[in-house]
């Protein structure tokens, strides 16, 4: 239990192996999810810190997903960061208003996606520290 | 003895007259024979005045008195005096008027002065004799005439002689003339003062004369005239003025002494007359009573005639009394024959009466007839209703009740003057038809409107002897005109302002009949109103001829009202948009006889229905703009996202396999390569569509069509999709008509069409489902290939939306099959440029059918922009 969890919410199958494979790099324990459902069936068992949460996704879509997680008391605390091609301001209140904690755009630089994910789990300060996950 | 008074009356006023005049002309006499008596005494007074005058001018020329031998004349002149018996003196005077020598005294005695000194002047001033009026004498104090002559010495008067009369002396001369005692005579001087006088001397000689006589005097010299006399006398007067001395007689004849022996006669005429009055009284009685007789037989004749028989006539006294009764009884008979005629035509009177009275009655007019006077003596049953009485015994009969209660009052509702009532018109003569009055009660205020005829009624002669006048209640018939004339007025008004013509046509003569407005609404000078309908379609524009005709035909056959819309023609050259409409009226046999109708102008219209149609296209374009607009800025949003997911793939793993991230792992790496070379082609796929839909849509798009064999085709698309296929297990069933030879088009564009339309089959079909391909013939010219599959199927609702731009049925952040949204709006823009079509048919949970016609030989122009940009309908149905 001694790693960060991080939990990739994305109907792109291509993506999710990407971001797994990035950040399991960065030493955090990562679990994916292709669509809602499944990450509705899995979060109450892995316990994520933070859930990178794809918006546009079919069926029940992220921000719904979102707004069901910070309306139960057992999920309310997690972390939930928007992964959105749709990061104009608007899109970000709206976001915002969603209960969604932070975002991060698309497309996904793999480069800098550990240390965002770290700057939204430890703050401003800790993205200091590392910027990149490898040299 | 009136009769006899009758007769006498007359006489009495002849004799009356006559004595009348016998004593006016016995009067007249009198009195010329006074006035020549006056007459004659005038003379005798002027004849004493000459003898005074001629003694006086004898003794002025005495010698003694030239000789101043004063003694000797005194003797001589009062010698004269008493010889010639005239004077009572004489007197001699010098200029100053004292008097030198008076008879009446002795010479050497004191003397007076002259008692008339202006006429003592006179005669020194002219040296002529005078005579002077009455004075009163200085000498003795009585009143006296003095004549006086000039005494000349040398050529000079020296004195003046005046011989004195005394009054007494012209006495004398009255007496004289042996008068009738109860006359009375006068003499007046030239100064009006009498001078004698018969009766009463003492009290009014030296007095003025009567004024009546002074004022006859100044008018004539004689004359006579009624006057009182100064002692109080009714008389006669005639009077005579001398020219010589100025002197007046006057002579009054009292009346009692002029009526006296008239007196006399009158009453033998009086006498006799009576006597004569009471003999004719006798005779009348006697003669009277034998004719009264008569008279009472035949007035009792007389009243007997009223029976038709012939009065008995007892004998009779006189023979103009038997003529008469002869007369009673001829005129008895006449009479008796007269009034059986009378019967007789009496008893026709009534049974005309009796018609006349049931044919007034049997009127619906009230009928009045009047007398000459205007005073109503017929009227008819309705009469008492008409006027609104209550009863018709309560009618009034004379016009000027009627005038009381009723007023009448024009059309223009001005009130008409009750001698322009019918009635008195009528008795003037005058005759009228029709006459309209509204009436009105004055006490009730009820008000009807009638219309009234009238005549006068004439005798044989001419003459106007009474006049009927008929009165009718035209109220409802008012009304219904009203009605009637605001109905027309409204359908006028309707007819004009929709610019109506009215039209009917005789269908087996083919003759069209026209109303003036019809005229107006072709435009045809000069207006027709009969025409052929043959000329009718003439006016027809040419390319709505065929169908007029065509629809009008059909409606008569059909038994349909006719309603078309058509242009005409006009004579200058523009076009009209007519709407007419029409019923045909039908034979027994079903035969159509006749159609009548309407035209309206529907130029208006019809440019109001292009313009709401313009508006409503202009509406949809501009809603299609808009939605355009909205789907593009949707498109890119979208595209923006399909575009960054491969792209950020192909980054992200090229990222770390430049970082060296994967130089352990050679299976990932692998792994993540092949994902950078699919998201790659997909990129490129998309740029395609893109690239494809910007070319058809700035109309650049270029075909070239070359010969194709269908079925190898359509193993090429296959081959493309095989992966996909493979994936989801479907199975692809491919059927091509053998007839389907010899196609030539672009064969590009054509894979381009099925692999949308199969990759989309593909995309929303569940695995292990089944997809087939069909390729039939169209007609002769086209062909058609269907792709069917049975996936989840579009809901009717949403058919339309397809193949439309940037569409994508489902939308919003949960799109579960992705896409461009460009592929079926790109397939039919590829068909539709080639001059095809696209369409599908689906049902929701069956399956869908999704088909493109297109012809079989594409000379490979495109179709203009515009008529591609528009989605043209689609067959869609829900077939399946």
């Amino acid at each position: 239990m001694g790693k960060t969890r991080v939990q990739v919410v994305d109907d792109n199958e291509m993506f999710i192996e990407m971001a797994k494979f990035v950040l399991t790099q960065a030493g955090y324990e990562v679990e994916t999810a292709s669509d809602a459902e499944i990450a509705i069936s899995k979060i109450p068992v892995f316990q994520p810190d933070l859930i990178l949460m794809d918006i546009q996704m079919p069926v029940i879509d992220g921000i719904e997903l979102t707004k069901r997680l910070k309306a139960d008391p057992a999920t309310q605390d997690i972390t939930v960061v928007a992964f959105t091609a749709y990061a104009s301001k608007g899109d970000a209140l709206g976001l915002k208003a969603a209960g969604f904690d932070g975002y991060i755009g698309k497309p996904v630089n793999v480069m800098t996606l550990a240390a965002e994910v770290r700057f939204w789990l430890e703050g401003p300060e800790s993205a200091r520290s590392s910027h990149y996950v490898w040299p | 003895m009136w009769l006899v008074l009758t007769c006498l009356v007359p006489g009495l006023v002849g004799v009356g007259v006559l004595i009348e005049r016998m004593y006016r002309d016995a009067r007249e006499q009198t009195e010329k024979d006074t006035i020549r008596i006056a007459r004659a005494m005038t003379l005798a007074v002027d004849a004493e005045l000459a003898k005074a005058q001629s003694v006086a001018v004898a003794l002025a020329t005495s010698s003694l008195l030239s000789a101043a031998d004063l003694p000797a004349f005194h003797a001589r002149a009062a010698a004269l005096l008493r010889n010639e018996d005239i004077g009572a003196n004489v007197v001699l005077s010098d200029a100053s008027g004292q008097q030198l020598l008076n008879t009446l005294r002795l010479i050497g005695e004191p003397l007076p002065k002259h008692g008339n000194p202006e006429q003592l002047q006179r005669v020194f001033e002219t040296a002529v004799p005078a005579i002077s009026s009455v004075f009163v004498s200085g000498t003795t104090g009585r009143p006296i005439i003095s004549v006086d002559a000039p005494v000349l010495s040398n050529g000079r008067v020296v004195y003046v002689l005046s011989i004195v009369l005394a009054l007494q002396s012209f006495d004398k001369l009255l007496r004289n003339q042996d008068l009738p005692v109860d006359w009375v005579s006068s003499i007046t001087d030239r100064a009006g003062t009498t001078v004698a006088r018969s009766k009463q001397p003492e009290q009014l000689v030296g007095s003025q004369a009567n004024p009546a006589l002074l004022q006859h005097l100044q008018a004539a010299r004689e004359g006579a005239f009624n006057t009182l006399t100064r002692d109080g006398i009714e008389a006669v007067a005639a009077f005579s003025r001398s020219a010589a001395s100025g002197w007046t007689v006057a002579i009054a004849l009292p009346h009692s002494t002029l009526w006296a022996p008239w007196k006399k006669k009158l009453l033998q005429i009086g006498v006799g007359m009576f006597g004569l009055f009471a003999l004719g009284c006798f005779l009348a009685w006697r003669q009277g009573g034998r004719i009264a007789v008569s008279v009472k037989r035949l007035t009792d004749a007389a009243l007997e005639m009223q029976g038709d028989a012939t009065p008995e006539i007892a004998p009779l006294h006189f023979a103009e009394a038997e003529t008469t009764a002869q007369a009673i009884q001829q005129t008895a008979q006449s009479l008796a024959d007269r009034e059986r005629a009378r019967v007789e035509a009496h008893d026709a009177l009534l049974a005309s009466k009796a018609m006349l009275d049931a044919a007034l009655n049997s009127m619906s007019d009230a009928v009045c007839i009047s007398d000459a006077q205007g005073r109503l003596v017929e009227i008819n049953a309705v009469f008492g209703s008409f006027y609104r009485f209550t009863s018709d015994k309560k009618c009034p009969t004379t016009l000027a009740e009627y005038a009381a209660i009723l007023e009448l009052s024009r059309e223009d509702g001005n009130p008409v003057p009750l001698d322009q009532w019918p009635l008195p018109r009528a008795l003037r003569g005058e005759s009228g038809r029709h006459v309209s009055f509204r009436l009105q009660r004055k006490d009730t205020g009820v008000s009807w409107f009638t219309r009234f005829s009238f005549a006068p009624i004439r005798a044989a002669d001419g003459s106007i002897v009474g006049a009927v006048v008929v009165g009718r209640d035209i109220t409802e018939q008012e009304e219904r005109e009203q009605a009637l004339a605001t109905a027309h007025a409204r359908l006028g008004l309707a007819q004009r302002a929709a610019g109506a013509g009215l039209w009917d046509w005789d269908i087996a003569a083919g003759r069209l009949l026209w109303s003036a407005a019809m005229s107006q609404l072709f435009e045809r000078h000069p207006p027709e109103t009969e025409l052929s309908f043959d000329a009718w379609l003439d006016m027809i524009h040419p390319a709505d001829r065929a169908r007029v005709r065509e629809r009008t035909l059909s409606a008569v056959k059909n038994h349909l009202p006719l309603e078309i819309r058509y242009r005409i023609v006009l004579s200058s050259g523009a076009l009209r948009w007519i709407d007419a409409k029409g019923d045909t009226v039908y034979e027994a046999n079903g035969c159509g006889l006749r159609m009548s109708g309407i035209c309206i102008d529907a130029t208006f219209r019809q440019r109001a229905d292009d313009d709401r149609q313009l508006a409503l296209r202009l509406e949809a374009e501009n809603f299609q703009l808009l939605e355009t607009t909205r789907l593009k800025g949707q498109f890119f949003a979208n595209m923006s996202h399909e575009l960054r997911t491969p792209l950020g793939g192909i980054i992200g793993f090229a990222d770390l396999i430049y970082a060296g991230a994967l130089e352990a792992d050679a299976v990932k790496r692998h792994k993540f390569v092949g994902y950078i070379r699919n998201s790659a082609r997909h990129l490129s796929r998309l740029i395609d569509d893109v690239l494809d839909l910007a070319k058809v849509d700035s109309a650049t798009m270029e075909f070239f069509p070359e010969p194709v064999e269908l079925n190898a085709l359509i193993a090429e698309v296959r081959e493309i999709l095989h992966p996909l296929l493979l994936e989801k297990r479907i199975s692809l069933s491919v059927v091509t008509d053998e007839s389907l030879l010899g196609l030539e088009l672009d064969p590009a564009r054509l894979k381009q069409v099925l692999y949308n339309y199969l990759s989309n089959a593909i995309k929303f079909s569940g695995d292990d489902s089944h997809i087939s391909v069909r390729a039939t013939p169209d007609g002769a010219d086209h062909f058609r290939i269907e792709v069917e599959d049975v996936g989840i199927g579009i809901a009717a609702s949403d058919l339309s939306r397809l193949f439309v731009d940037f569409q994508q049925l489902d939308t919003g952040y949960s799109k579960r099959f992705q896409g461009t949204g460009l592929g079926l709006a790109l397939t039919r823009r590829l068909v539709q440029a080639q001059g095809g079509t696209v369409g599908t048919r689906s049902k929701l949970g069956v399956g869908s059918v999704f088909f493109v016609v297109l012809k079989r030989v594409h000379e490979g122009e495109a179709r203009p922009l515009a008529e591609i940009t528009q989605p043209e309908p689609l067959c869609v149905d829900g077939r399946h």
